[in-house]
């Protein structure tokens, strides 16, 4: 692959986080739309930057359709458990985080409470923000198994 | 007739593209046709979830064509209108039609 090539791929991770809403032919016919209208028709009409933002947002609009059409194909058991398990992900790991902080916080009286409380909400996001991917993307799992195929 | 057997707003512009567009329809040639005539802006995903709820209707039927290098080879789903989408489109735009009868102009623009 030369630098040209890759230099045109749509944003990887957008592509993966739509990836998980889809299936089968949905996801090759969803996914193949958008990379050829960004590589043939955006990308060089108004150039890599706008066409990425182009894509981005794409992705980000179509997620709530689709996430709404495969709520409505799942069954209504298979649904709440999706969102529980979504929830767990992440609110577990932010709950243990929050109770870590505040007794670190409470056995080091000599550092200020701002420093650690930088490094702690740090930590904190990262993990909050893994979890929710996480947490996100097991539920998309869960909803597309029980929905035979998830548009 | 039944309430679901009338279309929905956008379910209506769907099927109008895809008329517009013709043989070999796909997803993005839908989404740029509604974006083009009725200036539009919609998203991908939410032309394919209408597209398969109206296929769950039966008012479209799809078909998966060959992949191709553009795509990153994945293939292409093409749709096409069933006769009975063919029906609930004429019974939509009718309906319309009717509402609009007798109101004055500005609502009007076919008197």
């Amino acid at each position: 692959m030369n630098d040209e090539t890759n230099v045109i791929q749509p944003p990887r991770f957008a592509e993966w986080l739509l990836a998980q809403s889809l299936q089968g032919a949905d996801r090759d016919a969803v996914l193949g739309d958008l990379q050829e209208e960004f590589t043939t028709c955006i990308a060089p009409s108004r150039g890599i930057a706008v066409a990425r933002w182009w894509y981005r947002q794409q992705v980000a609009r179509s997620l709530v359709p689709l996430c709404i059409r495969a709520w409505r194909r799942a069954s209504v058991a298979r649904a709440s458990v999706a969102c529980a398990a979504a929830g767990l992900a992440t609110g577990l790991p932010a709950t243990l985080l929050l109770t870590l902080r505040s007794f670190v916080l409470q056995q080091v009286p000599l550092k200020t409470t701002a420093d650690v409380s930088a490094a702690f909400a740090a930590a904190l996001l990262a993990i909050v923000a893994l979890s929710l991917v996480t947490g996100v993307s097991c539920a998309l799992r869960l909803l597309r198994s029980g929905s035979g195929s998830v548009r | 007739v039944a309430k679901g057997e009338f279309l929905g707003e956008f379910e209506q512009l769907v099927l109008l593209a895809l008329l517009r567009v013709g043989e070999g329809a796909y997803g993005m040639a839908i989404r740029r046709e509604i974006q083009a005539r009725a200036q539009r802006e919609v998203s991908i995903g939410a032309v394919y979830a209408t597209l398969d709820r109206l296929e769950e209707k039966g008012l479209v039927k799809s078909r998966i064509g060959e992949p191709t290098d553009p795509r990153g080879g994945r293939a292409k789903k093409c749709f096409t209108m069933t006769g009975a989408g063919a029906r609930a489109l004429e019974r939509s735009q009718q309906a319309v039609r009717q509402m609009l009868e007798g109101l004055p102009a500005r609502w009007n623009p076919a008197r």
